[in-house]
C-alpha cells in the first residue's frame, strides 16, 4: 500500500482533483453566502457582496483553478491557499465573513485554533512540495531514502540559515508550526512586552549587529561622567548596560532554542525511517504533524532538563528584570518631577496598611482571648472530663436501666427498686475515681 | 519500506475536509456564548478581605458529623474542584454524605502585594477554620489541600495541630527538590527578590507561561488543531472550553507570598529539611500525629508523585495511608475515572476516623 503513493501519475488526474475541490469550493462559499455570512461583513469586500459569483469567477480565473486555461497550475496551489498571506486559515475565514476574532465571545481560543491551522496548513504546503518532488523521484527510479535524508537537511538548513532563500512560501513555514506558535506567546509575554522595552530593544538592535558598535558601546558605557549630570549620566549608563546584557542573554536563549527544530527534525527523520521499516506508514497530513510534534516535545524535554537550558534561561529572565527594574526608576523620577504619585510610594502606603491590618487583628484576637480566658479553662475542664468517661460503663448502666424499667411495666415493681439501689451503687463507686481527677484539674493541680 | 502512505490527492482531500469542518465549526465556536464553571450549590458563610468562605448544600439527606475544608492553592481558581456536573470533586464529596468548605482566594491586587505565608496560614486560613469550628461546636475539622493550597495545609496542621481532626492532601509538593521536578530546576536561578521588588505581584500571565513552557508544542499547537475536531460536538466543545476558561483565570500572585514559597520552598526545599518558619513558628512535620491520607498522581508532571510521598517519612502520625491515582495532575480531579475512585476513597476514609 505504501509504495501505492507513488504508482500514479502525480499530474494525472490532478485537474480533476482540483475541479472537484473548486465545485465544493463554491458549494460551501454559497452556502456562507445565503445564511448572510458574506462579504457585506468585510471591509473592502462589499462589491462582492452584490456580485459574489462574478467574484469568484474572477478569483479562479486569476489563479488559473477551475479546470480553465491555467488548469495546469501546480498542485499544491489550493483554493485556500491563493494569494493568501501568512494566516491561509484566518484569511480565508475573514474573507468570507464568518469570523473576525475581536467580534468572538472566546476571542482567545478561536485566536489559538486558527493559528494552528495556519500553521498546520502551510505546513502541508510544504510537504505537499516534497512529497511531489519525492514521488517523481521513485517513479524515476530514485532511491527513497536519499531523497528522504536530503528533504530533512533541506529542512535543517531553513533553521540553520544555510538554505533559508530557497523555501519556496516561507522559509520556517513547515517546520517552525508549532515553534512559531510558541515563539509569538514568548514575544507577547508579559515582561517582553513592555512598549518601552520593545522600543529600547528595537533600538538597542540595530546598533548590536556590529560587533565593533558593540565594542565602541562597552567603552563608551564605561567612561566616568562629570559634573551636574553625573549621576544621571552613570544611571544611563547602568541602564544602557543592563539592556545589552539582557539582548545577550535573549540571543543565547533563542540559538539554544532554535536547536530543538533542529534536533527535532533529526528525531522526525529516525521516526519516519521506523515507521518504514516497521510497516507502519503515515497515512494522513495530521498524522504527520502529530509525529513532528511528538519529535519536537521529546527533544524540547530533554533539553529543558539541561543545566545548559536553565542557565540560560534564568541569565534571560532575570537580565530582563533587571531591565524593567530600571525603567521602573525611570519611570518613578519622571513622575516625582510631575508630583504625580509614584511605584515606590504606593508600595510603601501597600506596606503600612498590611502592617497595620496584622496589628489590628492580633489586638482583636488578644480582646477575644481575655473575653473568653475563664470559659476556655472550664471548655477545657469539660473536655478533660469527656476524655475519662468510661463509655463502656455508662452503656452497661444504661441497658440496667432499661431492662429495670421493662421489668416495672410488667408489674414487678418491689423486686425493681431493690435492683436500681444495688447497681447505681456499683455505678456511683467506678465513677468515684474520674470524678476526683476532673475536680483536680479544675482546681488548677 | 517507504514511510508514507497517502498521494498527494488524498492529502488535498484531507486538507479540504479539515477546511470544511473548521467553517462549519467557526459559526458554532463564535455563537458559543459565555463559558460557565463552578455547579454545585453553595453559599458564601464568611468573608475576610477578597477571601471568601463556600459552605456548600448538602445532597444527601445524613451528612457526616465532621465537616471537610477544601483548600485551593493560590494558583488558577478554585472552581476547577466543581468544573461541571459530571466532573467534580465537591459533588463525590456531598454525595458521599461530606459536609463541604471551600476556601476561595480570590484576586489579589496591588494592595496585597505585601500579604506573606503567616498571612495566608496563621491568618486567613486559621481564621477560616476558627470559623466553621465555632459554627459547629467543634475543636478540629477535617482538612483536605489541593496542589499548593495541601502543602498550606500541611503548614496549617504542623502550626495548629489542635485544629485539625484528619488532614488530607491531593497532589500536594513536599519535597520540592526530586531530580524529575522541572518547575524547581527552572526555580533554582531564579532572581526572586529582584522579580517581586521590581514586578511586586507575579503577573499570572507569567505563571502561565511557565506552566506552558512544559510542554509548548503540545499545548499551544496541537491542542488547538485538536479542537477543530471537537467544533461539530457542542457538548463536548463547551467542556474544552472550561478547561481552557479554567487554564487561563488565574489570580497574580501576592508579590511576598510568592517570594517566599519560591525562596523557602522550592529554594531551600525548608519543609523536608525542618527549616520552615512561618510567623516565628518553626513548622515541624511530627507535630501531624492525627490521621493523614495522600493522594497523589501517577502521571503528575507539575508535582511528580516522589515529591508528595515524601510526606510519609516526615509526619508524626502512625495512621498514615497513600492514595495512587492513575492519570495526570488536573485528571485527579476532572477524568471520568477520577469521579469513580477519588471522592468514594476520600469520604471513606474520612468516615471510618469520624
Amino acid at each position: 500500500m505504501a509504495n501505492d503513493a507513488f504508482s500514479v501519475d502525480w499530474m494525472q488526474g490532478w485537474s480533476d482533483l482540483q475541479r472537484k475541490i473548486w465545485n465544493e469550493w463554491v458549494a460551501m462559499a454559497g452556502e456562507q453566502m445565503q445564511a448572510g455570512r458574506g462579504f457585506a461583513a468585510v471591509p473592502g469586500m462589499e462589491s462582492a457582496a452584490q456580485w459574489p459569483m462574478q467574484w469568484l469567477q474572477q478569483a479562479m480565473e486569476a489563479t488559473g483553478s477551475g479546470g480553465g486555461a491555467g488548469a495546469g497550475a501546480m498542485p499544491w496551489s489550493m483554493p485556500w491557499m491563493q494569494g493568501m498571506g501568512a494566516a491561509p486559515a484566518d484569511d480565508w475565514m475573514r474573507t468570507f465573513g464568518i469570523y473576525t476574532p475581536e467580534a468572538s465571545p472566546e476571542k482567545s481560543a478561536m485566536a489559538n485554533m486558527m493559528s494552528a491551522a495556519n500553521g498546520f496548513i502551510r505546513m502541508s504546503q510544504e510537504i505537499f512540495q516534497v512529497l511531489q518532488r519525492m514521488g517523481e523521484g521513485v517513479q524515476d527510479g530514485g532511491d527513497w531514502t536519499r531523497m528522504l535524508d536530503r528533504a530533512i537537511q533541506q529542512a535543517k538548513g531553513l533553521f540553520t540559515g544555510q538554505d533559508a532563500g530557497r523555501a519556496t512560501v516561507d522559509p520556517l513555514a513547515a517546520w517552525s508550526q508549532p515553534m512559531q506558535a510558541w515563539m509569538g506567546m514568548l514575544k507577547d509575554h508579559p515582561l517582553f512586552s513592555t512598549p518601552v522595552l520593545q522600543t529600547m530593544m528595537a533600538g538597542a538592535k540595530a546598533g548590536m549587529e556590529n560587533h565593533q558598535m558593540d565594542a565602541w558601546m562597552q567603552q563608551a558605557l564605561s567612561t566616568p561622567g562629570l559634573g551636574l549630570s553625573r549621576e544621571k549620566q552613570e544611571r544611563m549608563q547602568a541602564g544602557m548596560r543592563d539592556l545589552l546584557a539582557y539582548q545577550k542573554a535573549f540571543q543565547a536563549f533563542q540559538a539554544l532554542s532554535s536547536q530543538i527544530n533542529v534536533q527535532a527534525l533529526d528525531l522526525l527523520h529516525k521516526k519516519l525511517l521506523e515507521r518504514g521499516a516497521t510497516n507502519k506508514p503515515i497515512e494522513s497530513m495530521r498524522d504527520l504533524y502529530v509525529l513532528w510534534v511528538d519529535s519536537c516535545e521529546e527533544i524540547n524535554a530533554e533539553m529543558v532538563r539541561g543545566q545548559e537550558f536553565q542557565q540560560a534561561n534564568s541569565r534571560m529572565v532575570n537580565a530582563l528584570v533587571q531591565v524593567q527594574r530600571h525603567i521602573q526608576t525611570g519611570m518613578d523620577e519622571m513622575l516625582a518631577a510631575f508630583n504625580m504619585p509614584t511605584r515606590r510610594e504606593l508600595d510603601s502606603s501597600h506596606r503600612q496598611v498590611q502592617d497595620l491590618k496584622r496589628r489590628v487583628r492580633a489586638l482583636e484576637e488578644q480582646i477575644k482571648g481575655m473575653q473568653t480566658q475563664d470559659h476556655s479553662a472550664e471548655l477545657r475542664s469539660i473536655r478533660d472530663d469527656l476524655d475519662r468517661l468510661d463509655v463502656r460503663t455508662l452503656r452497661q448502666e444504661l441497658a440496667d436501666m432499661k431492662e429495670l424499667l421493662e421489668g416495672v411495666q410488667v408489674g414487678a415493681s418491689g423486686q425493681a427498686d431493690k435492683k436500681v439501689g444495688t447497681v447505681s451503687r456499683a455505678r456511683a463507686a467506678a465513677r468515684e475515681k474520674p470524678v476526683t481527677a476532673a475536680a483536680a484539674v479544675k482546681k488548677g493541680e | 519500506m517507504f514511510p508514507f502512505a497517502m498521494t498527494p490527492q488524498q492529502a488535498a482531500e484531507e486538507l479540504l475536509r479539515f477546511n470544511k469542518k473548521m467553517l462549519a465549526g467557526v459559526s458554532t465556536l463564535a455563537e458559543t456564548g459565555p463559558i460557565s464553571a463552578g455547579v454545585s450549590n453553595r453559599e458564601a458563610v464568611y468573608t475576610d478581605d477578597k477571601l471568601v468562605l463556600y459552605r456548600y448544600q448538602p445532597r444527601v439527606e445524613k451528612q457526616h458529623r465532621v465537616p471537610v475544608l477544601v483548600v485551593y492553592a493560590l494558583v488558577n481558581r478554585p472552581y476547577m474542584a466543581d468544573l461541571q456536573e459530571d466532573r467534580s470533586l465537591i459533588r463525590g464529596l456531598l454525595d458521599e454524605g461530606m459536609d463541604v468548605y471551600l476556601v476561595d482566594w480570590g484576586y489579589p491586587d496591588g494592595s496585597d502585594r505585601y500579604l506573606g505565608l503567616d498571612d495566608y496560614i496563621n491568618g486567613y486560613l486559621k481564621r477560616c477554620v476558627s470559623y466553621i469550628c465555632e459554627a459547629h461546636g467543634l475543636y478540629r475539622i477535617n482538612l483536605l489541600g489541593i496542589c499548593q493550597g495541601g502543602t498550606f495545609s500541611i503548614c496549617f496542621t504542623a502550626l495548629h495541630p489542635e485544629k485539625v481532626r484528619n488532614l488530607v492532601t491531593t497532589v500536594t509538593p513536599v519535597d520540592f527538590q526530586t531530580p524529575d521536578n522541572l518547575l524547581s530546576h527552572w526555580a533554582q536561578k531564579l532572581d526572586v527578590d529582584l522579580l517581586v521588588d521590581t514586578v511586586g505581584n507575579i503577573p499570572s500571565d507569567l505563571l502561565n507561561f511557565t506552566f506552558l513552557s512544559m510542554n509548548p508544542y503540545r499545548l499551544t499547537g496541537q491542542k488547538y488543531l485538536d479542537m477543530v475536531d471537537l467544533l461539530d460536538q457542542p457538548e463536548k466543545l463547551k467542556n474544552f472550553l472550561r478547561m481552557e476558561k479554567w487554564i487561563f483565570d488565574s489570580p497574580d500572585q501576592a508579590g511576598e507570598a510568592f517570594r517566599q514559597f519560591l525562596k523557602d520552598f522550592y529554594q531551600q526545599n525548608a519543609l523536608v529539611k525542618g527549616d520552615l518558619v512561618i510567623g516565628g513558628q518553626r513548622v515541624d512535620l511530627k507535630n501531624i500525629a492525627m490521621p493523614v491520607l495522600n493522594v497523589y498522581a501517577t502521571l503528575d508532571h507539575l508535582v511528580p508523585p516522589a515529591s508528595s510521598k515524601a510526606l510519609k517519612g516526615l509526619v508524626g502520625s502512625t495512621d498514615y495511608s497513600e492514595f495512587a491515582f492513575k492519570g495526570g495532575h488536573i485528571g485527579l480531579y476532572v477524568s471520568g475515572r477520577a469521579q469513580q475512585e477519588v471522592p468514594p476513597t476520600i469520604a471513606n476514609w474520612l468516615k471510618a476516623r469520624g
